[in-house]
């Protein structure tokens, strides 16, 4: 009969038991971690497998090391941001011939051209045309590289999502931040390696919610971590209300022990030991979380800077604090969400261009802006790759059937900007024609987008690849280049 | 001597016939093996370890070759003399092959064309069918193995064959406590019982064993564990995903389909057909319907715009098309879409002709009655009561007719006016959808049937009367209507948004009709808010907007008056055309309706009363010639008349609208199906003309809508079709005047289950392996959803075909063979990691060990909630989507937007596409679920209260009794009271009350973590 007391092995240490699985026995019951459907991928399987979130090597030396992408979601409108269009102001109130009505959402409710509501003024040494309203982010101008030809996948809100998030834009691949991490693994052996906030003002999750985050047919260690926007941020941190720390730091050493001696019977099962190593970094996860995501204990000068009491912006500003927090603690990547499901509760600025953008601009300018500073002062924008952009552009002409013009979304073009990590600073890539309707010069896709991201990290997108039902998977597809142009 | 130039001219003849010579063996050996094992890995998608196999160039390029076949790396690798072996993680490959990849490098390696672009020929429709997943079963016999004494069933004799050839003694059999831990959670995903595991650990029967497998198959959650695993590969969810992901309320029939499907044990074959045909085959049976969801189940976008109405199809073509290929026949078959399959021989073509088969097959919703013949039964008892009280009415009527009738006729017929109303005697009806119009007694239309998202009736009639000045539609209720109507929306809820009259003189048939003018709309009840109101029906233009019943009015009679702005009056009488138009929502339509006209000026609504054409005829001879100048037939009207306003006949009128009013309804039950011809599910889009699908399917190039080759017609695989068989042999041919559908899929379901001269074959290894791969945690195909060129190979090919054979020659039921399995003496080795044995096969391969593995998601859940003993095993019905709920977690609602947290821990699939085989991840996450879900605390409370009131060493033993099916160790007993102690000590000192019954919940919380309790060993 079997029983706990007997065992044909001779004992091992723990020690012994992961050096020799690390050594020699090699392939020994794997688990699934890399099986895709029993096909093991890459040499360098048992980091993986025992920690899906252990530090791993680049393909060649990389200029950023995380990622910080503000993103801006329901389709930021590029001509009244960053993307000045003298030409439109001139034909202001002229129909824009040929325009094809179904090229937004709402197609009786094409007007025509409309020039936009803002001033743009020259920032920074580059000179660069900026809309009044980015007064903090226009300081930053000569940090960031410009891309003025984006292409969108869809006029509508969630295929365009996918398509920015994860290369496609059907549901079910993994987004850049779980291939990242993938990649990459993460710095940090108490914190997730992906995390991303949802706007916090109870205006929902951008379309598609969590498909945006998802790890797609990655294994699930690779999916974002979202943090709820109210109350504990993450699932599960804090033990039974009941439990004082030492009763849960016995109940964890009888649960290793009884594991440690399970193992010595099972020693070819190596995930018996990752779990044992997993309830030691849940454990240290359980103070490092909370600690990480401590905004007061910021000192009152970067509360300040961030502009964390403030009425107007106070709530991104928390985001931003985290977001650096987490970033120096060794989260590979984060993405903030600026703007909630659709229509006025995000960037989508369908009615009132004017209103809807103020609005949203207003609650990140100083915040993001705030965020490049910080990250400046620590020195740790030379290795933090922050990316500023959403799913698509905006229509030149006015969506009309309201009091106040809006813009509908646009497929053919959107602007984004890169600052940080191997980023050139100052200078536009690619432009948008002279009405800002469509990319008309160097037009770049979601998948050079995506290799440009990649390429900064250390990683080549046609190398970084995962082998699922058969076929060999790239975030890039069978495409992407990499943005030359707008590196360091 | 022999001249330099000379040995040159040697050398070049020397050189061309080695080349010719490593050509032939380039083409008979090197090319085939490396298309087969190799150049998966080396060439095709990915180069690993800087060897490319496509071309001599890149071959040469990796310095794996050297000088001769002794010195190139790639030869040592071959033979297992260096690392890493090769092919990697697979048997060393035969010496001949060895030999002849080593004669080819000393040949010169020639190759006579790329490799990647030779396997694209193969992909030519019909060409290859020599790989190995697409062959005929070989008709294989267990083979004899040197110990007679282990082999159980003729799987072991196949299993033992193989490890006597590698030298490997199987494992001894594992202990009872083991065994039972183990067939409950592999077949049940439960444990076992306390109870049950101390009677078999006692049972002396030497059948004991084999008796608990019976009894395990028997139980109703073998169905519900493997459902479940059916799910996974058929990415079953209950929403449609994208951005709005609304729930498919409906959907789960085909969960409960599955479950029933297993307990019952149905054979796999028809399990198949129900699936892709159930519609079709067993068009009166509600479980095959259920089982069409199968098709339906993939996610689909709900805000689309037009542009992407196209694609989505394609989109959802490939959805069902990807999935039957990978879930039943183990094929990526939609890696075919954009280009021919780069490894299968599947056509781009292939491809598209598959897709036609599911041309016109959408998502719909069937209502069903679960209980036909209760249903029947009650209805016509009401039927038999209602003739009764009908007659009951009509026996007044004639005793009416007697001498009171005739005094009220001699009288002039007082208080009767029949000129009010008179009701239209409708000669035509035309309706846009051709929904169902049946005439009634009372001069009323009932509609029924189709009824389509907008729709305009017209009526036809002919009048007689004159100085007309307004007509009357009344919105009447019926017991057919949602909430008795009197629309036909699903809240009884109609919106005529637009009503227009049409006349002409009877006498000028070819005249053209004049359009009469509507006005001073009112009614007995309307909404009204900014697009609803009885005015908007004749004021504006838009059938968007009009009248419509304020919810109080849904579920009563009521009726709109419209004016003619000037009197009607033709001589010798006219014809009417009048059209009512719904236009606003979807369904919107009218359930009842009646229209009348009158003369008078300001008439009463009068609402429920009609008066028809005879009656007026009848009124008009009595007053000018009395009672005596009345026929027969008028006389009847008049009675009726007469009949209505007597108290009796009111009575009696008043039983049988009650009795009405209670017509026995089935419990229908709605049923989300996949099929063709029945009424397509609601859809965002549906208003800007959706059309839900396209006809006929395309061949695209790239996978383009905006490429369209030619039509593609239905057609099945020819990879899988065996040479001879004719095109039309799988034809099914639908029973006479089928309308609904075009038995397209019938025919395909016939094709994947004939094992004969269709893909049955591969349809019985496919479905063997995964029952293979369930139970022992690897198939034998390690790859259970690609048995392509890119997938693995069988471990033991020829125990797959003896298993896929027998399965099709025992009627293809599961249940037979779990149990083949189980009982196995495979089956029942321990999981000990006997050293000598893990140094030949360390990776289990020939199974000489049980494998353990890890519970999945639903079964960690479930044991802890049947350890905790609050786990409420009702079976079936509508899912939840709340994590607290107390059953089975196969009854988790799928959302796809929102998927339960703790499932996604444990690798949940994202059920987007079908998974074969779920990953296994250990991450803290699932440690800090342990240690801090208050799931988990509720479950280690019920735990805790199994064993409340024993002294800490038998509540130690029970718990370990309870978890892991053993009792606990004489240091796990002292560890476990010592544990209790300084944690009771620990809550006393926190002042906390109960601090016993705290240790005792920390205590099991502990074992519900280890991993022992998660892990089937």
């Amino acid at each position: 009969m079997r029983n706990a007391e007997t065992t044909q092995l001779p004992a091992l240490s723990r020690r012994e038991l992961l050096e020799r699985c690390g050594m020699g026995i090699g392939m020994l019951g794997l688990a699934g971690i890399l099986a895709d459907e029993g096909r093991l991928q890459a040499a360098s399987v048992p980091d993986r497998a025992l920690n899906p979130m252990a530090p791993r090597p680049t393909h060649f030396a990389p200029k950023a090391k995380r990622v910080v992408w503000l993103f801006i979601n329901g389709g930021p409108s590029h001509v009244d941001t960053w993307d000045y269009k003298p030409e439109l102001t001139k034909r202001h109130g002229q129909e824009l011939e040929d325009f094809d009505k179904f090229t937004g959402f709402f197609f009786r409710e094409v007007g025509a051209l409309l020039k936009s509501p803002f001033k743009f003024t020259p920032r920074g040494q580059s000179g660069k045309l900026v809309s009044e309203i980015f007064p903090h982010l226009g300081e930053h101008v000569d940090r960031m590289a410009f891309i003025h030809s984006g292409l969108p996948g869809s006029n509508n809100h969630s295929p365009a999502l996918f398509m920015i998030n994860s290369g496609q834009t059907r549901m079910g691949f993994p987004s850049l931040g779980s291939w990242v991490t993938y990649g990459l693994g993460s710095e940090s052996s108490d914190l997730p390696g992906f995390v991303v906030m949802s706007d916090p003002k109870d205006r929902g999750l951008p379309k598609g919610s969590a498909t945006n985050w998802s790890a797609g047919f990655l294994p699930g260690a690779y999916q974002g971590t979202w943090l709820r926007p109210k109350g504990v941020p993450i699932q599960n941190l804090t033990p039974p209300s009941e439990m004082s720390e030492a009763h849960q730091r016995s109940q964890l050493d009888l649960i290793a022990s009884l594991n440690s001696r399970d193992l010595e019977r099972n020693p070819l099962e190596r995930e018996l030991a990752a779990r044992i190593e997993s309830f030691e970094l849940a454990y240290r996860m359980q103070l490092a979380a909370p600690e990480a995501l401590d905004i007061d204990s910021e000192p009152a000068h970067i509360q300040e800077l961030y502009g964390l009491h403030s009425e107007r912006c106070g709530h991104m500003a928390r985001q931003c604090i985290m977001a650096r927090r987490l970033l120096e603690r060794g989260v590979r990547f984060v993405q903030i969400y600026s703007g909630g499901t659709e229509n006025q509760r995000a960037w989508d600025g369908h009615i009132d261009i004017l209103g809807n953008h103020s609005q949203f601009a207003g609650e990140t300018d100083q915040p993001f802006a705030a965020l490049l500073t910080d990250l400046e002062q620590r020195g740790m924008l030379d290795d933090t790759l922050v990316i500023w952009g959403g799913e698509f552009g905006r229509n030149p002409v006015a969506q009309i059937g309201t009091s106040k013009p809006g813009r509908d979304h646009n497929p053919h073009c959107f602007t984004a900007w890169m600052a940080g990590g191997g980023i050139k600073g100052g200078v536009s890539y690619g432009e948008s024609d002279e009405l800002g309707f469509k990319a008309a010069v160097d037009p770049v896709s979601a998948h050079d987008f995506h290799a440009t991201i990649l390429h900064l990290l250390g990683l080549d997108h046609e190398r970084l690849t995962y082998t699922y039902n058969g076929r060999s998977y790239r975030l890039t597809d069978v495409a992407g280049e990499v943005l030359h142009k707008i590196l360091a | 001597m022999v001249g330099a130039a000379a040995l040159a001219q040697q050398d070049r003849d020397d050189h061309a016939e080695r080349m010719a010579e490593g050509l032939e063996v380039f083409r008979a050996e090197v090319q085939p093996l490396f298309v087969s094992d190799c150049l998966q890995c080396h060439g095709d998608e990915q180069v690993m370890g800087g060897l490319d196999l496509t071309s001599r160039g890149s071959l040469m390029a990796s310095g794996k070759i050297g000088e001769s076949a002794e010195s190139s790396a790639l030869v040592a690798v071959l033979r297992h003399e260096r690392e890493p072996f090769m092919p990697f993680g697979q048997d060393k490959l035969p010496d001949a092959k060895v030999g002849a990849v080593a004669r080819w490098i000393d040949l010169g390696a020639p190759y006579d064309e790329p490799l990647v672009s030779s396997g694209k020929q193969v992909s030519e429709p019909g060409v290859d069918t020599r790989f190995w997943s697409f062959r005929p079963l070989a008709a294989t016999a267990p083979p004899p193995a040197a110990d007679s004494t282990w082999p159980r069933s003729p799987i072991d004799r196949f299993v033992l064959a193989r490890l006597e050839a590698a030298g490997i003694e199987p494992n001894p059999e594992a202990d009872r406590r083991t065994l039972i831990r183990r067939a409950s959670l592999d077949l049940l995903g439960l444990p076992p019982s306390l109870e049950r595991v101390e009677e078999f650990a006692k049972d002396p029967a030497p059948d004991a064993y084999e008796r608990l497998v019976d009894e395990l198959l028997e139980s109703p959650h073998y169905g519900e564990r493997w459902a479940r695993h059916w799910m996974d590969i058929a990415r079953f969810a209950e929403s449609y995903g994208f951005e709005e992901d609304y729930d498919r309320p409906f959907a789960y029939h085909y969960r409960d389909f599955l479950i029933k499907a297993f307990n019952r044990d149905m054979p796999y074959d028809r399990f198949v057909r129900m699936q892709i045909a159930g519609d079709e085959l067993e068009p009166e049976n509600a479980l095959a319907l259920m089982a069409t969801g199968f098709m339906g189940g993939g996610p689909f976008p709900t805000q689309i715009t037009d542009s992407e109405f196209e694609i989505s199809r394609y989109d959802e073509l490939d959805d069902m098309v990807g999935t039957l290929g990978t879930a039943m026949l183990g094929l990526t078959v939609g890696c075919a879409r954009c280009h021919d399959h780069k490894h299968d021989p599947i056509s781009a073509r292939d491809y598209y002709r598959m897709a036609a088969i599911f041309g016109r097959t959408t998502r719909t919703v069937i209502e069903y009655d679960p209980n036909p013949g209760k249903s029947r039964a009650e209805r016509a008892n009401w039927e038999v009561r209602l003739r009764e009280l009908r007659e009951t009415r009509e026996e007044i009527e004639r005793e009416l007719g007697g001498e009171e009738f005739e005094q009220w006729l001699r009288a002039g017929a007082p208080g009767f006016s029949a000129s009010e109303w008179q009701v239209l005697d409708v000669v035509d009806i035309n309706t846009a959808s051709q929904a169902k119009a049946d005439k009634l007694e009372d001069g009323s239309i009932l509609f029924s049937g189709d009824n389509v998202d907008f729709d305009t009736y017209t009526f036809v009639a002919d009048v007689s009367a004159k100085d007309l000045r307004a007509l009357r539609i009344e919105a009447l209720t019926h017991p057919s209507l949602p909430f008795n109507g009197p629309g036909r929306s699903h809240d009884g809820q109609f919106l005529l948004g637009r009503v227009s009259m049409e006349v002409r003189p009877l006498s000028e048939p070819d005249a053209e009709p004049v359009k009469v003018k509507l006005r001073n709309a009112r009614a007995t009840d309307h909404l009204e808010v900014g697009y609803a109101s009885a005015s908007l029906a004749i004021e504006d233009n838009s059938d968007r907007s009009g009248w419509a019943l304020t919810p109080a009015g849904i579920g009563s009679d009521h009726a709109a008056i419209f004016d003619f702005e000037e009197l009607m009056n033709f001589e010798g009488g006219f014809r009417l055309a009048i059209k009512l138009v719904f236009g606003y929502n979807s369904h919107f339509s009218l359930g009842r309706i009646r229209l009348a006209v009158t003369d008078s000026s300001e008439p009463g609504f009068a609402v429920g009363e009609g008066v028809s054409q005879g009656v007026v005829e009848a009124s008009a001879a009595l007053q000018t010639g009395g009672a005596g100048a009345l026929t027969d037939d008028q006389k009847a009207l008049l009675l009726r008349r007469f009949a209505r306003k007597h108290p009796r006949w009111m009575e009696a009128s008043a039983a049988i609208r009650d009795h009405e009013s209670r017509i026995p309804k089935p419990s229908f039950t709605k049923i989300q199906a996949t099929a063709e011809g029945f009424s397509k599910v609601r859809h965002n889009a549906n208003g800007r003309g959706y059309p839900h699908f396209y006809e006929p399917t395309f061949v695209l190039r790239r996978g383009d809508v905006n490429l369209k080759l030619e039509p593609a017609e239905p057609h099945v695989l020819p990879v899988l079709t065996r040479p001879g068989a004719e095109p039309g042999h799988w034809l099914e041919k639908p029973p006479p005047e089928w309308e609904r559908s075009g038995f397209h899929r019938a025919s395909l379901a016939k094709w994947l289950t004939d094992s004969e001269s269709g893909a049955g074959a591969l349809l019985a290894r496919v479905i063997v392996n995964r029952v293979w791969h369930h139970h022992f945690g690897t198939g034998i195909v390690a790859t259970p959803s690609n048995f392509g060129m890119m997938g693995a190979r069988p471990t033991h090919p020829e125990l797959l075909d003896w298993l896929a054979r027998d399965l099709i020659q025992n009627g293809w039921q599961l249940k037979r063979l779990h149990r083949m399995i189980m009982v196995s003496s495979a089956y029942r080795v321990d999981s000990s990691a006997e050293s000598s044995r893990a140094a030949i096969d360390s990776s289990n391969r020939l199974r000489w060990r049980w494998t353990p593995k890890r519970l999945e998601a639903e079964a960690i859940r479930d044991s802890m909630l049947a350890v905790s003993g609050t786990l409420d095993p009702t079976l079936y019905g509508p899912g939840v989507q709340n994590e607290s709920m107390s059953r089975r977690s196969v009854y988790f609602f799928v959302k796809r937007s929102e998927l339960i947290p703790s499932m996604m821990l444990f690798d949940w699939p994202e059920h987007l596409v079908g998974i074969g085989r779920r990953p296994s991840t250990t991450i803290a996450p699932q440690a800090l679920l342990f240690l801090n879900s208050p799931f988990t605390r509720r479950y280690a409370k019920g735990f805790s209260a199994r064993l409340a009131g024993l002294e800490p060493k038998a509540a130690v033993d029970k718990a370990y009794r309870t978890a892991f099916a053993r009792p606990a160790g004489p240091s796990e007993t002292a560890q476990g009271v010592a544990f209790l102690e300084r944690q009771e000590d620990l809550y006393r000192k926190d002042g906390r009350p109960d601090p016993d019954r705290l240790a005792l919940v920390d205590y099991c919380q502990s074992l519900m973590s280890l991993n022992e309790f998660l892990y089937i060993r």
